[in-house]
């Protein structure tokens, strides 16, 4: 496995970590604060009872007796079962289980769902009351269940979202890596090559000068890719420094490297990163002179065109050059990755470039601002 | 003297092994792009063909399916294991991957030429006659004799003439790789074949490095 994709699964793996630990700990500090609340309600309720039953209990005889099944049959409807048991004769029983010990407040499970049981004695006017208090928490425990599956949602969208944008993020990074170091070993190739021809051949002064010239350029292209590599990181990185460039002169100066391509620019000043800008220009200037025939440069308030009547570019090709993410080498300049550098420049600068390319009106690539 | 197609879009490197073929004695036919060399092997079926595999119209395995009686070794920048196998088995005979040393390229053509006994095996150095099909050297018509070592290093020489090796590469070829002695043996034969021969003004030798065949 590529060594970009193992860093993807190691950082996207230690990402659901952190966002599934996290959302579990949330739910659960969620859960507990909620069970807190229900269990002082549960308490709080249970209180209430207790009270009403003591205040019913007067010790007189002649005190009119409540019908406490009648009365308690209401907590029904809410989901509560009430056991009064006073002097050893049961009142009311609504449990429907007997409880398990004598614990004050416990929960437990009846047929899968759980209930909170709140159990105690009160003493009034000589009579020993025992109740037994017991509420449904299956209202809780739905509610928990769909916050969980919430959360599980979120946290899925959430990782499919950013292992996404991670994984594109890495191989965006990767490419260009793994193509200039593919790049290189071309110019590599010829100083290597050259200098051991020099070396090992018997040789004339001309074959000299020409291997000498060949590892002279060859350097130079080195060159070339290393500072296209500098430049592709500072722009990655978002080292953009605005600027008014004066586009007539940088026109001209580019004119100069490049004397038969004819300029026309109607734009004064243009605001930009002086080197991108500079590099961007050279980039497509020169991959318009590659192309052959004619090439014209024009600049006006919304845009920058480079024009050459060289050979169309083909369809595929085309579509290649036209996605920001970059071209394979196969179908592009020299190096395979200047026209993905022109795309991240137009990119920082909030520009867009495109390209359309026919028989008929030659090859345009055309940056609008 | 062989004929090999050097497939290679680089004008530099194309030239790089287009001298790098003329060092060995056979001839180099260059071409740019895959379209040219379909042409060149349709006008004149070369002996060996030297492709890379990363051609801007047609891509080097398409190419490969299209020579399977000629042989072929690539010479690319991709050299994972995944690329040498897929070339392999498309059909290449043999796999070099860029930046090459001259001399590796230099021993996989020769041994590609062997390969198709295609090789040179008569040689004339002035007066010196050396025929390595039967391993025999004659001066003026009469024949020489020379130690084993001697031929050896002689025939080490002649098959890569006109390149300079150096005095471990020459123990290594005539010596071979176990041999663990001093690299002055190579300069006590260079000096008795010079003298059994009269070859003082074809075995040159390269300061501080080593020595050269020169035809």
């Amino acid at each position: 496995m590529q060594l970009w994709k193992k860093n993807f699964l190691v950082t996207f793996m230690m990402f659901l970590f952190i966002i599934y630990g996290s959302l579990l700990i949330l739910h659960g500090l969620l859960y507990r604060n909620e069970l807190e609340q229900w269990m002082s309600r549960a308490v709080s309720l249970e209180k209430g009872v207790a009270s009403f039953l003591l205040g019913i209990q007067t010790g007189e005889e002649s005190a009119p007796e409540v019908n406490l099944p009648l009365a308690f049959r209401g907590y029904m409807s809410q989901g509560v079962k009430i056991r009064v048991v006073q002097d050893g004769r049961s009142k009311v029983d609504f449990l429907p289980i007997d409880p398990p010990n004598e614990e004050y407040v416990q929960i437990i499970k009846v047929h899968g769902t759980p209930y909170v049981l709140i159990q105690k004695s009160l003493e009034n006017a000589g009579s020993v009351i025992r109740l037994a208090y017991m509420e449904s928490m299956a209202p809780l425990q739905q509610y928990q269940q769909r916050r969980a599956f919430l959360m599980a949602g979120i946290g899925v969208l959430l990782s499919a979202v950013v292992g996404g944008m991670l994984y594109f993020t890495m191989k965006r990074i990767n490419r260009p890596v793994s193509r200039i170091a593919h790049e290189l070993r071309t110019p590599l190739t010829g100083i290597q090559g050259y200098a051991q021809y020099l070396m090992l051949g018997n040789l004339s002064g001309e074959d000299r000068f020409f291997a000498a010239q060949q590892i002279e350029e060859s350097a130079r292209e080195m060159n070339d890719i290393v500072e296209k590599l500098l430049i592709m990181g500072g722009v990655r990185e978002g080292k953009v420094l605005m600027q008014k460039i004066d586009l007539p002169r940088m026109l001209s100066e580019i004119q100069n490297m490049y004397p038969y391509i004819e300029v026309k620019c109607t734009r004064d000043i243009l605001q930009g990163d002086r080197t991108l800008v500079r590099c961007m220009l050279e980039n497509l200037i020169q991959n318009a002179a590659a192309g052959g025939g004619q090439v014209r440069v024009s600049a006006d308030d919304y845009r920058i065109t480079v024009w050459n009547d060289g050979q169309a570019v083909s369809g595929k090709k085309l579509k290649w050059m036209n996605r920001s993410q970059g071209t394979p080498a196969v179908y592009t300049d020299r190096h395979g990755f200047g026209i993905s550098l022109c795309h991240d420049i137009a990119g920082v600068h909030g520009w867009k470039l495109f390209y359309r390319s026919s028989e008929e009106e030659g090859t345009t690539a055309e940056v609008l601002m | 003297m062989a004929d090999i197609l050097i497939v290679e879009d680089d004008k530099s490197i194309n030239e790089l092994i287009r001298r790098t073929v003329r060092m060995t004695g056979h001839r180099g036919l260059p071409v740019h792009d895959g379209r040219e060399a379909l042409k060149a092997v349709e006008q004149k079926v070369p002996d060996l063909i030297l492709l890379d595999m990363n051609l801007p119209d047609i891509s080097g395995f398409e190419l490969l399916k299209q020579w399977k009686q000629i042989p072929v070794i690539c010479v690319t920048a991709r050299g994972e294991i995944g690329d040498r196998v897929r070339g392999l088995n498309g059909g290449a005979d043999d796999y070099i991957v860029k930046p090459f040393a001259v001399e590796e390229l230099v021993a996989r053509i020769q041994a590609a030429m062997r390969r198709q006994n295609k090789e040179q095996t008569l040689y004339q150095l002035g007066s010196v006659e050396v025929d390595t099909s039967q391993a025999v050297v004659r001066k003026e018509g009469i024949p020489v004799e020379l130690t084993t070592r001697e031929y050896e290093l002689l025939k080490v020489l002649l098959e890569n003439k006109n390149i300079a090796l150096s005095r471990d590469r020459l123990l290594d070829l005539a010596w071979g790789m176990d041999y663990c002695g001093d690299d002055r043996t190579v300069d006590v034969h260079i000096r008795r074949l010079r003298q059994k021969l009269g070859l003082e003004e074809y075995i040159r030798t390269i300061f501080k490095y080593g020595y050269r065949l020169e035809i």
